[in-house]
């Protein structure tokens, strides 16, 4: 038992001055100099896409053995947020194209739920150095995009999460300061992968090459996203109203934003810019593609932006019918089933680069 | 703002000791203890401005309540003074903390929705509550004299403490406050205090939310309808006990490091409670200052008459144990449980704790004479520390459990009544290692709280916490080090506030007391 003693004499150890902040200068830069080391440590990108296989973003996996380990190429990407990952269906596009061109067309839908640019460009660079054959790049559309992906600072080299826009990014800091113990994990997981539950080798159940998001399916913790689920209108328009408050354009109009808000939201330009440059800088053309929410209007964003930097398609007319909606951002099979032949029809005047690849190979 | 937040440690923390040692050094000094009550203000509206008229309204009226009882002559008068104080107190503290769960049970009971429900406690409101009831009681007894309401505020405002204690005295804070720091000490306590937060860092980010990973998913698969084995049962209970212990000791840490920063040396709040051989040992060495608080205005104030009243009617040996030791330990520990929260969890654990200390207490009675002849043996005490440990990781079931069923089905587990291993239809934990890592981690937790010195007892030489002298020699850990000024010290500091920083950002918790 703990026997509290009474005060006896105690002198207090005290550094002088000098000494002491010498300590705290060596304190902080040693603890520096171990973070910079920790950054420095090896880590297998595979292992990184591995990361979500228990959550909603489990298909970076799936992106990552498509692009890497598939050898069957990709003429046509489709890279983005959850609304072209629900409503862009590759193999409906592969039939439709393959049917106009005359030859087999390869299509990949390696969207990902949740917004961010950052992340959009980050699987761009990895689909462009992996299947240098692709041609068209179809991109999502976010009404007011402006945060990073949960997934970037996960998957992203060291260098690119450090040459990440520096002036105003709320998310620099967390990102960077997340990188020591990333590289830690990473590097530890690289070396005991079966107590992560990982992988380093191709796995045996890879889900395929035609594997198809707009179809239902059941995320490996359990949960089933049914494509055929049919949205309560009521619910549909109050979920609806609540985007547009959010957005911010009540009258369908896009509402400018403001100076402050543009300072304090660099990532959507800033990474919409690099993923349309490094398109091009490798011959493929970039797409935006916009899928609205249940009952928006036209205009409700920034078309100027995002036509000065690449072809814009809009899906807007496909957006009143609550029928075709699973939810108020995200189209059903039955929304999709309309889309599909509109998407296709849509992609004609941008068709030339997949006629002369296939002029080539012949 | 919480201490483990980039924000805190990136920005808040250094503008502020930057503006307090400038402000201290130069001739606007008096402004020094103005500009930490600023900084506690912003900190605190961080989180919840909305609760800031509540707060500064709280401080009017106590402090002025203060200067009242000190103005009056009349003993009588003082003592309404201080009553009203601390009903006002007490009663915006119940009505905040448990008025709308109670109002929801009793409006539920018949069929309808309370419209109270929509209260919320504001965050630290407990802490503060605390800290000026102890205020009021000390001015009406005579223990203080206010002196000044910057100071006051101050005391109360005080960064480090607001959120989760520790629970400081006026009288231990006012004479450190009024002195202006010494500009040979700064780099010492810049230096002290940053290696003491650093350890604090460290049990919160590496080994209390690690831990968590571990226990929180039976815990929740529990509140959601599953019956774990014998084994995950025991293995969620002890590494929650690591998770609360390393997180709540954590921030301890961190605060009385931050202090120290500022030149404040703060009471100790945390002393190995885990290697205590009795529940009162244990209660002497866990939340120390709650402690404190409750032994001086709440369990002394009962035990006093109570022990007349046994004496006056000369009860017999046992009749007065019960009456003047039994009752009011067990309706103090009933205090303690109860006020974390308005839910039948926390009654429990303070239900479970009483009884734990009215054992203990029953026990030392039987046994003094024996323990004044003969001194208890190594393996007595090893088995009074398993006893003591067994049951404080039980009593941690109620505590961490949402709701009686959820903590029920983890107790019937720990008997044996659901399978004993750790189930085979039980989902996997996406923890490293998945439910067989619990073992080596209970382990490792167990090793640092039985082998290693504590925070304070590593930095004993600099004098970590006020009353030092009185703990120093208590209860040395088996392999002992301390920390000094030397190169090798500092290289090992570094390796644990590197370790605390990069496990920050694995997604780290809040700390587990915030919501008290």
């Amino acid at each position: 038992m703990a026997k509290v003693q009474g005060k006896a004499q105690f002198e207090e150890e005290v550094a002088p001055s000098g000494k002491a902040w010498g300590l705290i200068v060596l304190l902080l830069a040693g603890a520096a100099v171990l973070c910079v080391l920790a950054v420095l440590l090896p880590s297998e990108r595979y292992i990184r896409f591995q990361q979500f296989d228990h959550s909603d973003l489990f298909k970076l996996r799936w992106d990552y053995e498509r692009l890497n380990f598939d050898s069957s190429p990709i003429d046509v990407a489709i890279i983005g947020s959850s609304r072209v990952e629900a409503a862009l269906s590759a193999p409906e596009l592969a039939a439709s194209l393959s049917k106009k061109l005359g030859r087999s067309i390869h299509v990949a839908n390696i969207a990902i739920p949740y917004e961010g640019r950052n992340l959009h460009y980050e699987i761009a660079r990895e689909l462009l150095a992996t299947h240098p054959e692709v041609k068209l790049i179809l991109l999502s559309v976010e009404e007011r995009a402006d945060i990073s992906h949960p997934a970037f600072r996960y998957i992203s080299d060291v260098s690119e999460v450090l040459h990440a826009p520096l002036w105003i990014n709320h998310y620099y800091a967390v990102d960077a300061a997340f990188l020591p113990y990333r590289q830690m994990s990473f590097f530890f997981q690289s070396r005991f992968p079966a107590w992560f539950s990982i992988s380093r080798t191709f796995r045996s159940d890879y889900l395929g090459t035609d594997w198809d998001s707009t179809q239902s399916f059941q995320i490996p913790g359990g949960r089933r996203i049914d494509r055929y689920v049919v949205a309560n209108p009521e619910k549909l328009a109050a979920e609806a109203q609540e985007l547009k408050a959010q957005i911010g354009s009540g009258d369908g109009h896009w509402v400018r934003q403001s100076a402050w808000y543009s300072l304090n939201a660099p990532l959507e330009p800033e990474y919409s810019a690099r993923l349309v440059a490094v398109a091009k800088e490798h011959g493929a053309t970039p797409i935006f593609v916009h899928m609205p929410f249940y009952s928006s209007l036209p205009g409700e964003y920034d078309h100027a932006f995002y036509e000065s930097l690449a072809p814009l398609l809009d899906a807007q007319p496909f957006c009143n019918n609550p029928h075709d909606y699973a939810d108020a951002a995200h189209f059903n099979r039955y929304g999709i089933e309309k889309i599909s032949p509109w998407l296709s029809s849509s992609l004609d005047p941008y068709l030339a680069p997949l006629r002369s690849a296939g002029a080539s190979k012949k | 703002m919480s201490f483990n937040s980039l924000e805190f440690l990136f920005t808040f923390l250094p503008v502020v000791l930057l503006g307090y040692y400038a402000l201290s050094l130069s001739r606007l000094h008096s402004l020094r203890l103005g500009f930490l009550v600023l900084a506690t203000l912003l900190f605190y509206a961080r989180a919840q401005p909305r609760y800031i008229p509540l707060l500064l309204a709280s401080l009017a009226i106590n402090y002025g309540i203060a200067l009242l009882i000190v103005r009056t002559e009349s003993a009588n008068a003082k003592r309404n003074w201080m009553l009203l104080g601390v009903i006002a107190d007490t009663g915006t503290l119940l009505y905040l903390k448990y008025f709308g769960v109670v109002s929801g049970a009793i409006f539920g009971a018949f069929g309808k929705s309370s419209p109270f429900l929509d209260i919320i406690a504001p965050l630290a409101i407990s802490f503060y509550t605390f800290q000026q009831i102890g205020f009021l009681v000390d001015v009406q007894r005579g223990r203080v004299v206010p002196s000044g309401i910057v100071k006051y505020l101050a005391f109360v405002l005080f960064f480090p403490t607001l959120i989760s204690g520790p629970i400081t005295l006026y009288q231990e804070m006012e004479p450190q406050l009024s002195k202006r720091p010494e500009r040979d000490r700064i780099a010492n306590n810049l230096l002290v205090g940053l290696i003491i937060f650093s350890f604090g860092l460290f049990k919160k980010t590496v080994l209390a939310d690690t831990a968590a990973l571990w226990a929180n998913p039976v815990f929740d698969a529990s509140q959601a309808g599953a019956h774990p084995g014998f084994l995950l049962s025991w293995g969620a209970a002890f590494t929650y006990t690591l998770q609360i212990y390393f997180d709540f000791s954590g921030y301890c840490d961190m605060a009385i490091g931050v202090a120290r920063m500022l030149g404040i040396i703060l009471p100790l709040n945390f002393f190995s409670p885990l290697r205590s051989t009795s529940v009162m040992d244990l209660w002497r060495r866990w939340h120390m200052t709650l402690g404190r608080f409750v032994r001086m205005y709440i369990h002394q104030p009962m035990l006093i008459p109570l022990t007349r009243l046994s004496v006056d009617r000369n009860y017999g040996l046992w009749k007065q144990v019960a009456v003047s030791v039994l009752v009011p330990t067990f309706l103090s520990m009933l205090i303690i449980g109860t006020w974390h929260g308005p839910s039948w969890t926390y009654v429990v654990f303070g239900l479970m704790h009483g009884t734990f200390m009215c054992i203990n207490e029953i026990y030392n009675v039987i046994t003094r004479k024996r323990r004044r002849t003969k001194k208890e043996g190594k393996w007595e005490l090893a088995f009074y520390g398993f006893l003591t440990l067994l049951a404080f990781v039980t009593a941690e079931v109620p505590f961490r459990s949402e709701s009686m069923t959820g903590a029920w089905r983890i107790l019937r587990g720990m008997a044996g009544f659901q399978g004993l291993g750790f189930s085979s239809d039980w989902p996997t934990v996406f923890a490293p290692g998945g439910n067989g890592m619990m073992i080596p981690i209970i382990a490792a937790g167990l090793a640092i709280v039985y082998l290693f010195p504590n925070t304070e007892q590593i930095m004993d030489r600099v004098r970590p916490a006020l009353e030092w002298e009185k703990w120093r020699k208590v209860d040395p850990a088996r392999f002992s080090f301390q920390f000094r000024f030397n190169l090798v010290s500092v290289c090992a500091v570094c390796l644990i506030l590197f370790f605390g920083f990069a496990f920050l950002s694995r997604g780290t918790s809040t700390f587990i007391y915030f919501k008290f």
